[in-house]
């Protein structure tokens, strides 16, 4: 019996080894590479989670606030779409060497509540700090109004993918037409596309020269056409009620693509590489041959071409020529899906 | 023979399970970094209506519109109940949507002979007393801003919403400044109708209703939350 439990307990005890070994080997390679740096530099710092205290805050009914009004984002003459809009402003920001990745995802669930949030959309806009105006708004006019960022971000992302049009392209003389034709030729397929874009992962390349702070922005409204025979003229005040929970999840990015450093001076060549702020210390290939890079350091004969692989999508890179004979066609740059290529070449 | 009984506790098992999931947890707690948060929303009608009668100080006289729809206004005798320095135009807005207010008080002068009625051509700028009129800063106010000359229109120049049941009175004439009238060309026999037209419009939506690329007032909507609310 005592021999029994003992085998029992050493199986059970190897199983759990294995389970422990086998999670990290099954860990994408990528994530073993991070292994090699120091754990801290691998952090995500999410800022304040600041409600846009303009304009809607202050008219708050039993705790929900209120939109001003219905839109039409699809809409190009909607161009008081902002006002219309409510937005949960988030400032993110990766402090770590590595790159990340953000995902947003909003249920129609609050605590024990399901809501039906019949007509309610959103969408993820995501911009560098600096290059989004501090407080996006449409909400100054003097003799012309014009377009609000919200509005325009949203509209750039329907641009690449179809058509936009002005609601009054449609003939609005003869309104049940008009609608019928806006939301099933055009408006549908601009919440397809939006939709598409809620899932999209945000990259943040982490800490570098190209900074890693960004604000997201969480843009919700309702869509005109879905309550419409709410918000028609009625003698009593009538509420449609919505509840959404937001969950924010930041992962490591371990989509891996290959930066490729090209020889083409007419010599020997060195180069020193940095990943986010630190030097890079990992493998990298010249043709079947593997080397390990020392304080970043990467030398190619003429012709030859450095590989390194499975290097996170995001990932900003330095690279410097160790002699002024010679430069790099980028000093600096961000791993793309598809990779990045760098030339050395005479200077 | 002596039956003894193992009792060693599997301490080689607790090991390891304690070690998976302290090292599965610190993993997780490296790798992911998740914040949760809700929030209610709410969308609502709102309902705008005009509220014309005469008050001659103590009552309240309703005003009663003719089978065209306009409403006779006398503007000779001040024994008459709708006599016009009693006219009173309130706006009554109710509903939590957000929406720009413009009144339109349209005049009508005409003459009637033999049971025939003639509309006369002619303007007359109506000294109408306003209750907050807009002032000399620029940007939202919560007053009534007078572009009669270009449209014939009062615009209330903040937006309004109600944060209760309850509607939010705004008034908009008080007052008629009779000395003030120049009839020019109309003779004083002539007759007075008036029609008063209350529009409201949700905020975002103006520039399609309303045909305006801007509201006529400087500095406009700089921020809803500077609406007015009941």
């Amino acid at each position: 019996m005592k021999k029994k439990m003992r085998s029992v307990f050493v199986t059970l005890a190897a199983v759990m080894l294995v389970l422990s070994v086998s999670y990290f080997a099954l860990l994408a390679p990528t994530t073993a590479w991070f292994y090699q740096d120091r754990v801290d530099t691998h952090e995500f710092t999410f800022g304040d989670f600041d409600v846009n205290q303009t304009p809607q805050s202050l008219n708050i009914i039993a705790e929900r606030i209120a939109f001003p009004g219905a839109t039409r984002f699809a809409d190009t003459g909607e161009i008081l779409f902002d006002e219309a809009a409510h937005v949960i402003e988030v400032n993110v920001e990766n402090s770590g060497d590595l790159p990340a990745k953000l995902m947003v995802d909003v249920s129609n669930k609050v605590g024990g509540t399901t809501y039906g949030n019949t007509g309610l959309r959103w969408c993820v806009i995501s911009e560098n700090v600096s290059s989004f105006p501090a407080s996006p708004s449409s909400t100054e006019y003097t003799s012309q109004i014009s377009k609000g960022s919200y509005k325009s971000a949203i509209e750039d992302i329907l641009a690449s993918e179809m058509s936009l049009h002005d609601y009054s392209d449609f003939d609005t003389n003869n309104v049940s037409l008009a609608e019928s034709e806006y939301e099933s030729s055009y408006n549908a397929t601009a919440k397809s596309i939006l939709n598409q874009n809620n899932n999209t992962p945000i990259v943040f390349p982490g800490s570098g020269l190209n900074g890693s702070l960004k604000k997201v922005y969480v843009v919700f409204w309702i869509e005109y056409g879905d309550v419409r025979d709410v918000l028609l003229n009625n003698s009593t005040t009538r509420l449609n009620d919505y509840g959404v929970s937001v969950q924010l999840t930041a992962v490591p990015n371990v989509e891996g693509a290959s930066l490729t450093i090209t020889n083409n001076y007419a010599g020997s060549a060195m180069v020193v590489l940095k990943l986010g702020n630190k030097h890079y210390e990992g493998a990298y290939t010249i043709g079947t041959a593997t080397f390990i890079a020392d304080g970043g350091e990467i030398t190619l004969s003429a012709g030859q071409s450095a590989v390194i692989r499975n290097v996170p999508v995001g990932t900003y890179y330095t690279i410097s020529p160790s002699s002024d004979a010679y430069e790099c066609s980028a000093s600096s740059g961000t791993i793309g899906s598809s990779g990045a290529s760098v030339e050395i070449i005479a200077a | 023979m002596k039956n003894t009984k193992s009792k060693k506790s599997p301490t080689i098992l607790i090991i390891a399970a304690a070690s998976f999931v302290m090292l599965l947890t610190a993993t997780i707690a490296l790798f992911l970094s998740v914040e949760d948060f809700s929030r209610l929303f709410s969308v609502s009608n709102f309902t705008c209506v005009g509220d014309v009668y005469f008050h001659d100080g103590s009552t309240r006289y309703a005003a009663v519109k003719n089978s065209d729809g306009l409403i006779s206004v006398d503007y000779v005798n001040p024994e008459s109940n709708n006599y016009i320095k009693n006219l009173r135009v309130d706006v009554k807005y109710s509903g939590y949507g957000v929406g720009l207010i413009r009144v339109r008080v349209a005049e009508e002068w005409s003459r009637t002979s033999e049971g025939i009625k003639t509309v006369l051509p002619n303007t007359v700028n109506m000294p109408y007393t306003i209750a907050s009129p807009y002032g000399a800063s620029t940007g939202n106010q919560k007053k009534w801003f007078d572009n009669r000359d270009s449209d014939q229109c009062f615009y209330y120049a903040t937006p309004v919403y109600s944060s209760s049941g309850t509607a939010v009175t705004i008034p908009l004439i008080t007052d008629f400044d009779a000395d003030e009238i120049d009839l020019g060309a109309i003779s004083s026999s002539s007759a007075l109708n008036i029609a008063v037209e209350v529009d409201a419009v949700q905020v975002n939506r103006y520039p399609q209703f309303w045909g305006i690329n801007a509201l006529p007032w400087a500095n406009a909507l700089s921020g809803i939350n500077e609406g007015i609310a009941a």
